[in-house]
């Protein structure tokens, strides 16, 4: 992986950290609560489609990642959560569409892709699990001087790499494209649809870090496992750890388990989508982005006002490897392979 | 994305119920759409833009080029 790849990883991480970190400093309760956190969830997530669908053709895309994380340290700066919300919530998603779009077009390999979304999640895990104001004040100060170089990196020169379709591959398979869009649908709605059991011990307050720690790992292995075998194991052996996930939910460690196996179709997800739609990877990450978030918020919703059904977990976790399984064959009979997506067929 | 588990949701009106099956997908759908017009529209304008195929010009039998071998005769 090209060092100049780890610092959009890097400002994921703080862009992450800090919207989070924040929102629950205002320690909002209840409704209201619930009712900012869907409001921030929207605007991070929703536009993002759109944003790439405008970003997408820029130049300058590393300074729109620097204005997204710009827009996050004056949110960080707000003492008042409604209008620091509007500043997260935008600054989120122009940051991740401009960054996504600039890890997706300069890296050959799948492993940065994956290392690039998990360190968000890391972010997250941390903000939810602990309080301190110095060491934020600190890490903001970082997050300052990383975006200030974000502008300066010579990414078209210093990244030898570059992913290019072959000519004649390059227009969208929109077929491809929603059953990529509806695997993620699933995953998002798994991740929220799942009825964990785990003892309330001593670590219960440290579930968030876990939780975040388990896909942070799920999320940055994928890529380099991608690499290294191909797609085909990577998605049996993340179908059978979800699946063993599944079947233990009283277990801290098989659920954690269960849940590294389903961030590990990150990179692939992220992988098949640029192979999909290669002229447009910016408009791809946020529709990605943006079912994530519909899936997971219909998991809460039917979680919340409708019996658990269990039977439901399962068979959306076999359609989601079916769909990506599907996705392979198509991209594979359209020739848009490499060696490394395609090492277990070869 | 946030994990709503974390916090102590009170009850939720039923106002939530719609923000979340209807609001956020229709938002999203919203917001798709309007990408896909921008991603079109901007297919359209390449497309003008780009510089039109000249007609390719076929040889007429009378002035093919000689074969190997073939000797090429001269005007007077």
């Amino acid at each position: 992986m090209q060092k100049e790849l780890w610092l959009p990883a890097l400002l994921h991480f703080f862009v992450d950290f800090f919207s989070v970190y924040a929102l629950f400093a205002f320690h909002l309760n209840g409704e209201l609560a619930a009712i900012l956190i869907f409001s921030y969830d929207a605007l991070a997530f929703l536009p993002q489609p759109l944003f790439g669908a405008l970003f997408e053709k820029s130049k300058r895309m590393p300074y729109l990642g620097s204005i997204g994380c710009l827009l996050a340290i004056i949110g960080a700066l707000i003492p008042e959560a409604i209008t620091a919300i509007v500043f997260f919530g935008i600054g989120n998603a122009i940051f991740h569409v401009c960054e996504g779009k600039l890890v997706l077009d300069k890296s050959e390999k799948s492993a940065p892709l994956g290392v690039f979304i998990s360190f968000g999640s890391l972010g997250l895990g941390l903000a939810l699990s602990f309080s301190n104001f110095y060491l934020y004040l600190s890490l903001l100060v970082v997050f300052i001087i990383l975006a200030i170089l974000n502008c300066f990196v010579p990414y078209a020169k210093a990244i030898p790499f570059v992913y290019q379709p072959k000519e004649g591959q390059d227009s969208t398979l929109i077929l491809a494209l929603v059953l990529i869009v509806l695997g993620v649908f699933f995953r998002g709605f798994f991740g929220q649809y799942t009825a964990y059991q785990w003892p309330t011990s001593s670590l219960s307050y440290l579930n968030a870090l876990w939780f975040g720690l388990a896909i942070f790992f799920g999320k940055a292995i994928g890529g380099f496992l991608l690499d290294a075998f191909g797609s085909i194991p990577l998605i049996v052996v993340s179908f059978l750890l979800s699946f063993i996930g599944y079947f233990f939910p009283s277990s801290v460690s098989l659920s954690l388990l269960g849940v590294v196996g389903v961030n590990l179709l990150m990179a692939l997800t992220m992988e098949f989508m640029r192979r999909a739609t290669p002229k447009n990877t910016a408009f791809g990450f946020g529709l990605l982005a943006a079912f994530l978030l519909v899936g997971y918020e219909t998991g809460y919703a039917l979680k919340s006002y409708v019996a658990f059904q269990a039977w439901l977990d399962p068979i959306l976790m076999a359609l989601n490897a079916a769909s990506l399984l599907f996705v392979y064959f198509l991209l594979r009979k359209e020739g848009r392979q490499t060696s490394a997506l395609f090492a277990f067929h070869h | 994305m946030m994990n709503i588990q974390v916090f102590d949701v009170a009850p939720i009106s039923f106002v939530l119920p719609i923000v979340l099956l209807i609001g956020l997908p229709a938002l999203a759908i919203v917001c798709i759409l309007v990408a896909v017009l921008i991603i079109k529209k901007r297919q359209k304008k390449a497309n003008q833009l780009a510089p039109k195929a000249e007609p390719v010009l076929t040889a007429s039998p009378k002035e093919k080029a000689p074969e190997k071998g073939e000797e090429v005769k001269k005007d007077d």
